[in-house]
């Protein structure tokens, strides 16, 4: 053998040799995550009735609900840039036997973000509130009832329903 | 000739040197094995009042490590935030806690530097078990989704 | 050292498997609040804008005033009653017209004509019943002019002549 030849072949042991050891030193393993974020809506009213005491029409015109506003917390998780909205609506007018008040004596004025003053509907729900996305939202809505020396006697009574839509 | 003689015989007694030096670079490297199970971690829709903390199922680790004498690490790293189209939620709202402590330790995921979930020394021969429960800060400011990403978990011994 | 990374991927299948009708979309919530209005029975007169008037008659010849006038009164009804209660104005005289020195000209002198819904045509005041100023059924406002006049005459002694109407709103 040549000289070259058994230099050649001595280095290609030598790099042979050093080239056994190729070691695998990290290995991985893949995960996959799925959070469920779907859309939920909560509605909490601090109280769940309304009173109006009786009052002379001439001194108190809009008599205001005895025990103050009611404080409103909507929470809702909604689409991108979706509208929630808080209505309210009532089952009838105010009634006391065969007598009624329309509900349109009920009127409130709001406050918060997002929360609007208005008029007691019992054919259309009206708007309390409404907002962008999602989130929690607190406002109060304070109930005035129109008096007058046209109403018969009685106790008039109405249910108010409250929707929360978080599309 | 001769100085051929003599550079055959140096290279000769260079690789001789080599094939006998300490075993660690004569021998084959660590050999690492790890398995997860189940691979996907779900978190259930829940009521951010009730639920503050949604806890998916653990997710149980299998890893064996042969051939170390160094340390090894095992750590997470996250490929993103939990994304639903265009809407995120940081993955630094997912933490975890594991066990056994050690070698396992609790943390935050990261989509920026993979976080250390295991550590020791030497061979871990037979494969050993950990246990792994990721929970996620539910938020009623979340967009409203099913969020996804994947996250890597890599066991190294340098 | 190089590090040789060998890369082992675990495929995710539950992935695919999700899709977005996995969770809920529109999602309502409701309340109720229970409301009632207590409307009670209710009255208020006014006379002339107030609880208390008074009206004068300034002396005349009898032969040329055989009636004496006085400014009118303004009155205002309020009531609040049930759909069928009966609402009465009615009013009364304590006496008759009595002087200082106690000389009288009796009290069926004094006399009203009045207009307005539900307000009595006319009346004579009385010391022993309710004469009858206004009536209607039900709930309302209402308001009317009442006009008195005294019966002149020669026969009366000269004095100062007083007497107090008691005006009573009924709302059952």
């Amino acid at each position: 053998m040549s000289f070259a030849a058994s230099t050649i072949l001595t280095c290609s042991l030598l790099v042979a040799a050093l080239a056994i050891a190729v070691p695998a030193d990290a290995q991985t393993a893949t995960s996959t995550f799925s959070a469920n974020l779907g859309g939920i809506a909560k509605l909490s009213l601090s109280s769940n009735t309304l009173s109006f005491p009786d009052a002379d029409p001439d001194t108190v015109p809009l008599v205001p609900a005895a025990g103050g506003a009611i404080t409103i917390i909507a929470k809702a998780r909604a689409s991108l840039a979706a509208t929630v909205t808080l209505t309210v609506v009532a089952a009838d007018d105010l009634r006391s036997g065969v007598d009624t008040i329309p509900a349109s004596a009920l009127t409130w004025m709001a406050s918060g973000a997002g929360f609007v003053n208005g008029t007691v509907s019992r054919t259309a729900p009206q708007v309390v509130a409404s907002w962008t996305g999602s989130g929690i939202r607190t406002g109060t809505q304070s109930y005035r009832f129109q008096n007058s020396w046209s109403y018969r006697t009685g106790t008039y009574s109405v249910s108010l329903l409250y929707t929360l839509v978080s599309p | 000739m001769r100085r051929a003689t003599l550079l055959r015989s140096a290279l000769l007694a260079v690789g001789w040197l080599a094939l006998l030096a300490p075993a660690a670079t004569a021998q084959p490297g660590p050999k690492l094995d790890i398995s997860i199970t189940p691979v996907t971690t779900t978190f259930p829709l829940s009521d951010p009042d009730t639920v503050p903390i949604v806890t998916a199922a653990p997710v149980q680790i299998t890893y064996r490590i042969r051939q170390n004498d160094g340390p090894w690490t095992l750590t997470v790293l996250a490929n993103g935030d939990l994304l639903a189209g265009p809407s995120n939620v940081d993955i630094s709202k997912v933490t975890w806690v594991a066990t056994p402590a050690p070698p396992f330790q609790n943390g935050v995921l990261s989509k920026t530097v993979a976080q250390r979930l295991a550590s020791g020394t030497g061979n871990v021969n037979p494969a050993r078990q950990g246990q792994v429960t990721f929970r996620l800060a539910n938020s009623w400011d979340y967009t409203a989704g099913l969020y996804t990403q994947t996250i890597v978990f890599t066991l190294t011994a340098p | 050292m190089k590090k040789a990374v060998w890369s082992g991927i675990i495929t995710a299948v539950g992935m695919l498997a999700m899709s977005t009708s996995v969770y809920a979309q529109a999602q309502t919530a409701t309340g109720t609040v229970n409301v009632n209005a207590n409307v009670n029975a209710k009255a208020k007169l006014t006379i002339n804008g107030g609880a208390n008037a008074s009206i004068t008659f300034a002396d005349a010849d009898p032969d040329v005033l055989a009636t004496l006038p006085s400014a009118p009164l303004n009155i205002a009804v309020k009531a609040r009653t049930s759909g069928t209660g009966a609402v009465t104005l009615t009013v009364r005289a304590s006496q008759d017209l009595t002087s200082a020195t106690s000389d009288t000209i009796a009290i069926t002198a004094l006399k009203w004509t009045s207009t307005g819904t539900n307000f009595a045509v006319s009346g004579i005041s009385s010391t022993g019943a309710d004469v009858s100023v206004f009536s209607a059924t039900g709930s309302g406002n209402h308001s009317g002019v009442q006009n008195y006049t005294l019966d002149n005459s020669w026969a009366y002694a000269t004095g100062t002549y007083t007497t107090t109407l008691t005006y009573t709103l009924t709302a059952p």
